[in-house]
């Protein structure tokens, strides 16, 4: 076995739900997503051939994941007939229906439904930040990995609590 | 504090999300991208072989079945005009192929930077020396392919229809473009500052 398919393997097994979640934040359809998906892990298999570990696995992971979902959704033609907004449009935007639903696994999967929509509205190098942020990353990773300045992230992140907090709680609690 | 508490709940909704384990065999991966590269040589014989004697034979039957010699030099420039648009069009397609199919560039490059070259890809498509050439060649072969079609049904009247028509068309397809790369340079201006930020 390469070292090559040795580095493929680790990455899959401690990234490999996250790079799942990652394309289901940028698409929607199940056979796009498997497509994406698929699409992300050659890619991943491919990059090992040059990893020369001057960054962590996760780093690397991340930045090649981010990289060809991105290009994947420029791709796709329906990125074209949406308008992409920033974290701070999303304020404006309108806001999701409410539900007095009390189930709580309903309630779960609801919040993530609505997550989804509201991370697949965002702009590419935004929805890198939110998506990285979900992962539990702190803002000097998602700086290393986005090539975004570490306090421009973390003031973005601060948004995002916000915008998390005033959307999935403070309508709950009303 | 609140809002920290809030946003940490989603963080650990999203992060308990339970995938289908999704994972491939590097096996599987080597015999995807062979098959992969053997479709692309397919298509690269199809757009070699095929493209390239499809329009010279197009460019042969408009140039030379057509009496008028205007007609001719107007029809001429119209498949000049598509063949500057194709080959944008694959110079557009084969950046961007090398920047997927090189993945550990993937891996060395920031998000930011991969984000803005491929939006600098797109801007670079709708303005430039190949869109001009383009534009130039379409609409100037629209004009002198339309400009006695009739011969000696042509008229003033119609010649003037035909260059008010080709006028408002390219003007059009100059503001399109325009717009478009303009909205695409606000966004890497965006991207840019997000670089310099702080």
């Amino acid at each position: 076995m390469s070292e090559q398919d040795d580095w493929y393997r680790k990455a899959v097994n401690e990234h490999g739900a996250a790079l799942e979640r990652l394309a289901r934040a940028y698409e929607a359809g199940p056979e796009d997503r498997r497509d994406l998906l698929q699409e992300i892990h050659i890619a991943l298999w491919r990059s090992f051939n040059g990893f020369d570990e001057r960054c962590t696995l996760r780093t690397w992971v991340y930045r090649v994941a981010q990289n060809i979902a991105v290009t994947h959704i420029y791709r796709s033609r329906k990125t074209k007939k949406l308008n992409l907004l920033s974290i701070e449009d999303l304020e404006e935007s309108e806001r999701p229906a409410a539900t007095d639903s009390t189930a709580t696994t309903v309630e779960t999967q609801l919040i993530l439904v609505q997550l989804y929509a509201l991370i697949q509205r965002l702009n590419p190098a935004e929805r890198q930040i939110i998506t990285l942020y979900l992962e539990a990353l702190d803002a000097a990773s998602i700086g290393e990995i986005t090539g975004i300045s570490p306090g421009y992230v973390a003031t973005k992140i601060l948004r995002i609590k916000q915008i998390l907090a005033n959307r999935f709680f403070e309508r709950r609690q009303s | 504090m609140t809002t920290d508490n809030d946003s940490d709940v989603i963080r650990e909704l999203w992060q308990r999300q339970s995938g289908s384990s999704f994972s491939m065999e590097p096996d599987e991966i080597q015999r995807r991208l062979s098959r992969l590269q053997a479709d692309l040589r397919d298509v690269q014989m199809v757009v070699y072989i095929f493209c390239p004697g499809m329009a010279i034979w197009f460019a042969y039957w408009l140039t030379f079945t057509t009496q008028p010699i205007i007609t001719r030099a107007g029809l001429l420039l119209l498949v000049l005009g598509m063949s500057f648009w194709v080959g944008q069009f694959w110079l557009y397609s084969r950046d961007r192929q090398k920047a997927l199919v090189n993945s550990n560039v993937a891996g060395q490059t920031s998000c930011l930077e991969f984000y803005r070259a491929e939006l600098v890809r797109q801007r670079d498509f709708h303005r430039g020396g190949w869109f001009w050439w383009r534009l130039f060649a379409m609409y100037s072969g629209l004009f002198l392919g339309g400009w006695a079609p009739l011969d000696h049904q042509a008229t003033f009247r119609s010649r003037v229809i035909n260059l008010i028509v080709v006028s408002i068309l390219a003007a059009l397809t100059v503001w399109l473009s325009y717009r478009k790369s303009r909205k695409l340079q606000r966004q890497i201006d965006a991207v840019e500052a997000m670089e310099e930020a702080m």
